[in-house]
């Protein structure tokens, strides 16, 4: 096996899926034509030298998280400004706030970035809800694996359900048309949250619990029945660690996921939110296992050190040339790759 | 409305001798001498009010009535924000070092002292939980003054469930935590306001005893969600903990006639269950209308979900601090010795106060 700096240097085509030529074909062809989000990403931090392999993974729209380095409402907003003017000053992003905004993207040949919090910030404020879309924000999280006034998270002690506060803050967000993302939120937590949702809710990166039953970060079929009957949608991320603990791991794995969860809850219900970003992440996570993240307490394993064929957001396109490879039709590979993603955010955010 | 015919205004106005339980004059002294010899304290207080009010020759004159050498003054919970709670501990302080029959106290020995010195000595304990998911705040705390804090009060935190809430979690891993921090650094846990689980993983994991400082036991008014169960009770005095009973009108009974009688079924209860060594008084009332205040606040989530109900006006023979001079004279005419007394109104404090706080 390549260790992650040698597999780095392997040219992208030689990290993808081998296809015969009429397949490779309909595989860039699908990827250049349609519109493709990404669910979840990490992509807009001021470095210049990740620009051009944003650009390389032709993807139409990305729902960067202000990411859960902290707990402060204060510091997520200025974080959320500083990634605001980022995609706002750089002539190839624009920021979005609607679907129609990923339509314009698409035809004008830009990266759009929608915003989402991906630290749960609101505290007991619930009028933070409204700041934050004031500001930007279409999309949040409940907890972040431990617990919040709201629930508990995936990696909690305890799996209690939503509190007061909780339910309120769900009212909130779906008066103010903000999607509620499930991802490291807790099993009952996750349950009441669709249940009392009047709007369709989403876990935006996540994976079939039953494909890997010690990680707290995947859904149970459960879950994701509960939250596809409400009209919701599953996200299949790809970061090491989460979708398997086998000391290889990649896109195969992503694939396993996606086609699990489309068996379960229908073409309709699936989506891409790949979570991973440019840096050895694995290395990351060793380092704040203990810290943020409580890897030991969602019952992730740091056994393999990268994900080959989609590492890292510039390998995108080997989603569309595994969901060829993996027997998709063109159509539900559209779906998967945006459609859903639209479908749902055209429900809820407008 | 009336309790035993009067109305609160015309109890205020009413002689000791016709508000306080009726002794022979024999009992009479003896009361009268456990009261003025013995240390006594108040596990929960709000002599300085929920508000900054102005702190006046009339409000000093009820502090030093109450005659308590030790009040535990709670830091109300008013606002969920640490600064802001730091802020009136400041206010509390500066009125504590600046009135002369008056003490800050950060110890058992200050209390002792103030005995000595005819004083009376102020600890201070944290009612709202406002640590936050930052623990450091509890060395910040105690760095101020604080010496007890509560883990929840009422509703859901990072830490646990209120009793007020929705669902019944225990601790969380980060409540876990803040359980050894504050027994690291000697801050005492109260569970006055957190929910039943929580209370109990509390108990279990901690490794000094914690208190429900201003409580009663549930059995005798099932409803009111602010007592605790057998099985908390007895969870507490195993490890050594406490139970201070309050004198809140509307949570030890919902009769409409509520008073002295009632603080003293909860004590009797409390030490038939749990024994006379785990058993102290942390009254929790205010020199105010405290039922009209609650009135204003009756149609709150926070309150309905507690399942108190208004039916009492206020507590006859306990309406206020200054009147803890007839727990005395209770507790003589429920049969008590005078070591057993002693015990309640301040002995059994004092020593809890000792272990785990210095």
């Amino acid at each position: 096996m390549l260790s992650l700096e040698e597999y780095l240097k392997l040219p992208l085509k030689e990290r993808f899926i081998k296809l015969d030529k009429a397949e490779e074909e309909r595989a860039e062809e699908l990827h250049k034509s349609i519109i493709t989000i990404d669910l979840h990403s990490h992509i807009l931090p001021d470095e210049d030298f990740i620009v051009p392999r944003i650009k390389n993974s032709g993807v139409t729209g990305f729902v960067e998280a202000v990411a859960a380095i902290h707990e402060n409402f204060q510091k997520s907003m200025d974080e959320l400004g500083y990634l605001m003017q980022r995609s706002i000053k750089h002539p190839d992003f624009m920021p979005a706030f609607k679907v129609k905004d990923f339509k314009r993207a698409k035809k004008e040949g830009k990266i759009a970035t929608m915003f989402q919090l991906e630290p749960q910030t609101f505290g007991k404020t619930l009028d933070n809800v409204d700041v934050a879309y004031g500001l930007g924000i279409r999309m949040a999280l409940l907890t972040f694996n431990t617990r919040t006034y709201a629930g508990d998270g995936c990696g909690e002690r305890t799996n209690e359900g939503l509190s007061y506060v909780g339910i309120e803050l769900v009212e909130r967000m779906n008066k103010v048309g903000m999607l509620i993302d499930l991802s490291h939120v807790g099993i009952q937590t996750t349950l009441d949250t669709i249940e009392t949702s009047k709007d369709p809710v989403i876990a935006n990166h996540v994976g079939a619990r039953a494909l890997h039953p010690q990680c707290k970060r995947m859904k149970t079929d459960e879950e994701l029945q509960a939250l596809a009957e409400k009209g919701g949608i599953a996200g299949v991320s790809a970061i090491p660690n989460q979708l398997s603990n086998k000391p290889v791991q990649g896109i195969d794995d992503l694939l396993n996921h996606v086609d699990y969860i489309v068996n379960l809850i229908g073409v309709d219900k699936c989506a891409i939110g790949l979570d991973n970003v440019f840096e050895d992440q694995v290395e990351y996570h060793r380092q704040a296992a203990k810290t943020v993240f409580f890897l030991d307490r969602t019952g992730q394993e740091l056994n393999a050190p990268y994900m080959a064929g989609i590492e890292s957001p510039e390998e995108w396109p080997n989603i569309t040339r595994g969901l060829v490879s993996r027997g998709y039709s063109d159509q539900e590979i559209e779906k998967i790759l945006g459609i859903n993603a639209m479908n749902l955010m055209r429900r809820v955010i407008g | 409305m009336t309790n035993r015919g009067y109305t609160r205004e015309e109890y205020l106005k009413l002689p000791e001798e016709e508000k306080y339980i009726k002794l022979s004059s024999s009992e009479s002294e003896r009361a009268e001498e456990l009261f003025t010899k013995s240390l006594k304290v108040d596990l929960h207080t709000h002599i300085y009010g929920s508000v900054i009010f102005e702190w006046d020759e009339e409000k000093i004159n009820l502090v030093h009535q109450m005659g308590v050498e030790g009040c535990f003054e709670a830091v109300p919970a008013l606002s969920e924000n640490f600064a802001e709670s730091m802020d009136l501990l400041g206010k509390y302080l500066a009125i504590t070092e600046k009135e002369p029959s008056l003490i800050p106290a950060y110890k058992a020995e200050d209390i002792r002292k103030a005995k000595k010195g005819g004083k009376q000595a102020v600890l201070f304990q944290l009612e709202p939980n406002t640590f936050g998911r930052n623990l450091d705040r509890v060395e910040i705390a105690y760095g101020h003054g604080i010496r007890m804090a509560l883990l929840c009060f009422n509703t859901r935190n990072y830490i646990g469930d209120g009793i007020a809430e929705r669902t019944n979690a225990g601790l969380s891993y980060l409540g876990l935590e803040l359980v050894e921090r504050m027994n690291k650094i000697g801050m005492l846990i109260d569970l006055s306001h957190s929910g039943i689980q929580t209370s109990l993983d509390a108990i279990e994991h901690s490794k000094d005893p914690c208190v429900f400082n201003h409580a009663g036991a549930r059995a005798l008014n099932p409803p009111c969600k602010r007592l605790r169960n057998d099985e908390e009770l007895k969870a507490v005095a195993e490890k050594k903990g406490l139970i201070g009973i309050s004198a809140i009108p509307n949570q030890l009974s919902f009769d409409k006639d509520q008073g002295i009688e009632d603080q003293l079924k909860h004590i009797n209860y409390c030490v038939n269950l749990v024994g006379i060594d785990h058993v102290a008084i942390g009254l929790d009332n205010v020199f105010r209308d405290q039922v009209a205040g609650h009135r204003k606040s009756a149609a709150s989530r926070n309150f309905k979900e507690s399942g108190i109900q208004l039916t009492g006006d206020f507590l006859f023979g306990i309406e206020g601090p200054h009147e803890w001079k007839n727990i005395v004279r209770g507790l003589v005419s429920e049969g008590y010795s005078d070591e057993e007394i002693r015990k309640i109104i301040g002995g059994n404090a004092m020593k809890i106060i000792e272990k785990v706080i210095g």
